[in-house]
């Protein structure tokens, strides 16, 4: 099941004849945000596992994992001196991030 | 879904900031245009991007204005940059939306510090505590940025210190427009994404900021006390296995509101337990069920057995849990009544894959699932059990009692529980 306040996301895109996609549903507010992209993966996922959590887990885990390797990887560049405050960094920054959002 | 909105909108934050940082170092515009295309993509995953946006737009407005500040000095990438930003908020300005429901833009100041430092704080701790942890990340992360200022280090770590301000900015930005709702509303667990980026930047910075050979002793004092912190941090994060059950209890309320639904027999309870936007859930709902969308995508093996007769039932044997309490519920659509039962099923160590219910004549009229750990038969039985106890909901019987039968991973055949329950002659009004 969707979770939250994100149920308004699929009203007009997926249909009771299937998906429908179309700009002005894409750009129609969800409360006061715009938000195509998660609207276009909330799709994919659709089309995938039959809109499951599981599929949304799944991806929010990849881009989480992105999101710390990035930022690791940018920490390198200047904690590359001190490996003890990087090694430090890289399982804090695992340990923040296993947290779910 | 929310992680998929809000994951997606820090993931193109932080390459947004990673390419403005570039652009300071090198000086190259063409980093200046990644870092607007990823601001861009940004604000189109959620409107917490709007941040870096305006990021770049005062650093352009003030290069424009001090052209040796560093970075590019490239006036067309310049006015490009702020044009682009100034279309694209001003478009999003101009179809503003603020939904009826919602409460009215605050500015009271003492309920925003404290909207931003619970916000903040919510990271590492819960209740009173978070105010002061809020305000701990934000002093430490000020005074590292402030200690690499000083160093003349801000150039090589502005990316951090960018993406330092993302949760505060947010927060504030949030709390104005969500303090009606009451202080507490900043402790929602979808906030955290933001603030773990605040958390890992204020991290970055503060080790950044450690002096590496400290001459005095004072001096190797305060380092070696930061690192037991950190340490410190570390393990208790990592031990801290709260929002797990949490958000196992909440994905377990999910499972039965699912069961319920799919039986059309769902109650106020199943909804306000999946969903704290019933409105909107219940205007969806027909569309799900049309197209199959979850949870009417996939059934149990129990559900699968709704209707039909379950002789197991009135085997006697081994039981292997038992039904502990059953209680009536009113259902949400047309007000009829509905039973929801509970208890435990355990064979071998091993909890049930699912739950029959059936009535007095031993055809199947609910269903349940595993759920929860029951840490009170762990205790008796000394060993770990994993989630044998289990929820289910029913149709109201017309027979006086009603019985359950587990079934177990791998068995053909259901397995009866103990105690069948007594329906009330009245529970139908």
């Amino acid at each position: 099941m969707p979770d939250a306040d994100y149920w308004g996301n699929i009203s007009g895109l997926i249909t009771e004849t299937g998906v429908k996609l179309d700009l002005a549903t894409l750009f129609r507010h969800n409360n006061e945000h715009i938000v195509p992209i998660p609207k276009l993966i909330y799709i994919a996922n659709y089309l995938l596992t039959s809109g499951s959590n599981t599929g949304l887990i799944v991806y929010s885990l990849l881009v989480g994992v992105a999101c710390t390797l990035l930022l690791l990887l940018l920490a390198k560049d200047i904690l590359a001196g001190t490996p003890p405050r990087l090694l430090l960094c890289a399982v804090l920054f695992r340990s923040r991030c296993s947290a779910p959002s | 879904m929310s992680g998929a909105i809000w994951l997606t909108a820090d993931l193109f934050v932080i390459a947004s900031a990673a390419c403005f940082a570039k652009a300071i170092t090198t000086g190259l515009p063409s980093w200046l245009v990644a870092a607007l295309a990823f601001g861009v993509l940004g604000v189109l995953a959620y409107s917490t991007a709007v941040y870096i946006l305006l990021v770049l737009l005062i650093y352009c407005v003030a290069k424009l204005g001090r052209p040796t500040l560093p970075g590019p000095s490239a006036t067309p990438a310049l006015v490009g940059t702020i044009a682009t930003i100034v279309i694209v908020l001003g478009l999003g300005l101009a179809n503003r939306n603020q939904p009826p429901s919602h409460p009215q833009l605050q500015f009271d100041i003492l309920g925003l510090g404290e909207f931003v430092l619970i916000y903040l704080g919510n990271a590492l701790t819960t209740g009173p505590l978070r105010i002061v942890v809020g305000l701990v990340i934000l002093t430490a992360g000020a005074l590292a940025i402030r200690s690499l200022a000083h160093d003349g280090r801000l150039k090589e770590t502005l990316l951090f210190a960018v993406l330092f301000l993302f949760a505060p900015f947010n927060a504030l930005m949030t709390g104005i427009g969500r303090l009606g709702y009451g202080v507490k509303i900043a402790a929602t667990s979808r906030y955290q994404s933001v603030t773990a980026t605040t958390v890992i930047a204020t991290i970055t910075l503060i080790l950044a900021a450690l002096p590496q050979d400290p001459a005095s002793r004072r001096a190797r004092m305060l380092r070696n006390a930061t690192f037991v912190v950190l340490i410190c941090c570390a393990v208790i994060i990592a031990v801290d296995r709260s929002y797990v059950q949490n958000y196992a209890a909440r994905n377990g309320r999910k499972v039965i509101a699912e069961i319920a639904l799919r039986q059309g027999i769902e109650g106020d309870r199943h909804l306000t337990g999946a969903t704290p936007s019933r409105r909107q859930f219940e205007r969806v709902l027909p569309v799900l069920r049309a197209v199959r969308h979850a949870p009417f995508h996939w059934h149990s093996r129990c559900e699968g057995l709704l209707g039909q007769s379950i002789p197991e039932a009135a085997t006697a044997g081994p039981a292997t849990g038992r039904i502990e309490t059953l209680s009536t519920y009113k259902q949400a659509d047309d007000g009829g009544r509905a039973i929801a039962l509970s208890g435990f099923a355990e064979r071998n160590g091993t909890a049930a894959e699912c739950i029959i219910i059936v009535d007095g004549s031993s055809t199947a009229i609910g269903a349940g699932a595993s759920i929860s750990e029951r840490p009170d038969l762990e205790r008796n039985e000394g060993r770990s059990l994993g989630r044998v106890g289990w929820q289910a909901v029913a149709a109201l019987p017309q027979t006086a009692t009603v019985c359950a039968v587990a079934l177990f991973p791998g068995e053909a055949r259901p397995l009866p529980l103990a105690d069948c329950k007594p329906v009330a002659a009245d529970a139908g009004g």
